[in-house]
């Protein structure tokens, strides 16, 4: 069951969030999602899925970047798609580090790439105009939610 | 048959001299290049294009197409060079060259293209998944083959700023990557020695980086020059950007490409060796194939088909597609079982026994958009990529290996065996085909 209906949605302008929360990363809290939506320049649309809300955050040239929060209020998976792709580095924060020594370890591979480490599962495909990917951490999914269902 | 070309920017070279120039180059291009014009049955329209494991054979990649191209330094008779592993990719455009491959005398001659507004240097940053590449934009001579060639090419030369002084690469282009600690300016770190992009597009930006406001991040730059030179994001005219090398050939052949490659039988071979043809419709050798599916491609981003998937197991997905040469498996979102991910091979997927697959594409005229036209069914096969290799390492041309993507259904290198695959650019067409590109046919 990964469509539950919206229960409740709220248009946010980024704008007016310059001042709130914490530094935004992947393992931070909700508030966290607010500055990651100034960051990004877009608006945020917040959608209640069943286990866990959904933050999406939609830039003027329609790349959209979601941030996943579980129901103790922590962001354990982000997910973008569009033409504008986020900042790895602020966006993986403390999870950086460990995200690019898995990826020191690759072939090369222009178009996709994917790490899975005991902390952390990400794929990233990139094209030359536009690019998605999801990162969550497996630790922190909410009990009956695979990566699959984060959409 | 021959035209001038008169799109680019600058003075061209006759057709005549540029022809007498390229025989010149020193052992270039893959027909001999003899200056008398070939026997009239015999069409030079063509490349070969094999997988053999890329340019360091201590450490081969499976999967990857590579072509030789000859590289001359703008108006030259004789500082010309011959460049083998080329990777050949149909989701990226333009040539881009790793300066470190060049000799020094070539390296010397690829002066930056400058840019009109501030008068300083034009460079680009390319974003990869697994990386970035970084350095100016310069103009070289492309010859394809012994009769396929085009003068002043845009052309990206990736350099390291160690090597070459440079400017330092500015933040936001490794920040656009998906490993912004791998600066792919080696041929071991890029997987190849240039990359030929040849997708449906004619520019590889367009207007997005030719109007935005503000210029765009991560794509073009107006740097001082030196190794102390500072830079910006700039707009840059379509023109002055990265073209697709094919659709600037002089002549009829600039229409598109027509991509052949050898079927390989499960689980591999050591090599696959296919034939690149340039032009679609234009010459005999290059048609599309009767009853071939013609599939239009999205006109915002130039690549995307309309792709359903199931895996045998009642798991069906939905979601942008991509016929992707530069790909080195299937990609998509596959369920647990029967897509179990492999130990070693991060990312890919080691089902234990093959898992047969229905897909069907369609074309997609927006992104995300619906499918339109023609539905067409692909059924593939996913072996674990760690048991092939393990049983063999010396296989290279793998047709049934797959890995994970977050979103949409990538046809990477193995659907490309054993079939024919046409390309036809934006705002070009074919004889073959009664409607305008962007399409790919298969």
């Amino acid at each position: 069951m990964n469509i539950p209906a919206l229960v409740r949605v709220a248009l946010v302008c980024a704008a007016a969030l310059l001042s709130a929360g914490a530094r935004a990363e992947l393992g931070g809290d909700r508030a966290s999602v607010e500055h990651d939506a100034v960051a990004f320049r877009g608006s945020r649309l917040v959608a209640a899925q069943g286990l866990f809300e959904r933050h999406e955050i939609v830039r003027a040239d329609g790349s959209r970047l979601r941030e996943y929060v579980s129901p103790k209020g922590q962001v354990f998976a982000v997910a973008w798609d569009g033409a504008t792709t986020p900042d790895l580095k602020t966006l993986l924060g403390s999870h950086y580090a460990e995200y690019v020594a898995a990826l020191s370890t690759q072939r090369p591979s222009h178009h996709v790439v994917n790490v899975a480490t005991p902390g952390l599962v990400a794929s990233v495909t990139r094209f030359q105009h536009n690019g998605t990917g999801r990162v969550h951490l497996p630790a922190q999914m909410p009990a009956g939610i695979a990566s699959e269902d984060l959409r | 048959m021959k035209t001038p070309y008169t799109r680019l920017a600058g003075a061209l070279l006759p057709v005549a001299l540029l022809f007498g120039m390229l025989a010149g180059c020193g052992g270039g291009g893959s027909g001999g290049g003899g200056t008398p014009p070939p026997p009239p049955p015999t069409l030079h329209n063509m490349t070969s294009v094999t997988v053999d494991g890329g340019p360091n054979p201590m450490a081969p990649i499976p999967n990857i197409l590579y072509a030789t191209i000859t590289v001359c330094a703008p108006g030259s008779l004789a500082n010309c060079q011959v460049i083998s592993h080329v990777q050949i990719d149909t989701q990226s455009v333009g040539l881009r060259l790793l300066a470190s491959v060049l000799t020094p005398a070539l390296a010397a001659a690829l002066l930056p293209t400058i840019d009109a507004t501030s008068q300083n240097q034009i460079f680009e940053c390319i974003p990869f998944a697994d990386g970035y590449s970084w350095g100016p934009i310069t103009k070289v001579d492309l010859q394809l083959s012994s009769t396929e060639s085009v003068s002043g090419l845009p052309t990206h030369l990736i350099e390291d700023p160690a090597a070459f002084k440079i400017p330092a690469v500015p933040a936001d282009c490794p920040a656009a990557s998906g490993n912004p600690n791998n600066p792919e300016n080696t041929p071991a770190s890029f997987g190849a020695n240039a990359i030929l992009g040849l997708g449906a597009l004619l520019e590889d930006c367009g207007s997005a980086c030719a109007n935005s406001v503000p210029p765009i991040q991560a794509a073009y730059y107006a740097c001082t020059a030196g190794s102390s030179g500072t830079c910006s994001n700039i707009n840059l005219a379509t023109t002055q950007q990265l073209q697709n090398p094919v659709a600037t050939l002089v002549g009829a052949d600039n229409n598109g490409v027509v991509l052949t490659m050898p079927a390989v039988a499960s689980p591999g071979a050591a090599t696959a060796t296919g034939t690149l043809y340039f032009g679609v419709g234009t010459e005999t050798n290059n048609h599309i194939p009767a009853g071939a599916n013609v599939l239009p491609v999205d006109v915002t981003f130039g690549q995307f088909i309309y792709a359903v998937y199931n895996d045998g197991q009642n798991n069906v997905g939905t979601s942008n597609g991509a016929l992707d040469a530069g790909s080195s498996a299937y990609f998509f979102t596959g369920q647990n079982p029967p897509f179990i991910p492999c130990t070693t091979d991060t990312g890919f997927y080691c089902p234990s026994s093959t898992v047969a697959m229905t897909t069907t594409v369609q074309g997609e005229t927006s992104y995300q958009g619906p499918g339109m036209g023609t539905v067409v069914t692909i059924d593939l096969n996913v072996d674990s990529i760690e048991a092939i290799l393990t049983s063999d390492p010396s296989l290279l041309a793998l047709p049934t290996v797959a890995g994970s993507t977050s979103q949409g259904f990538v046809y990477g290198l193995p659907f490309f065996y054993g079939r024919t695959v046409v390309v036809v650019f934006e705002g070009r067409s074919s004889a073959d085909v009664a409607q305008a590109g962007p399409y790919m046919a298969f």
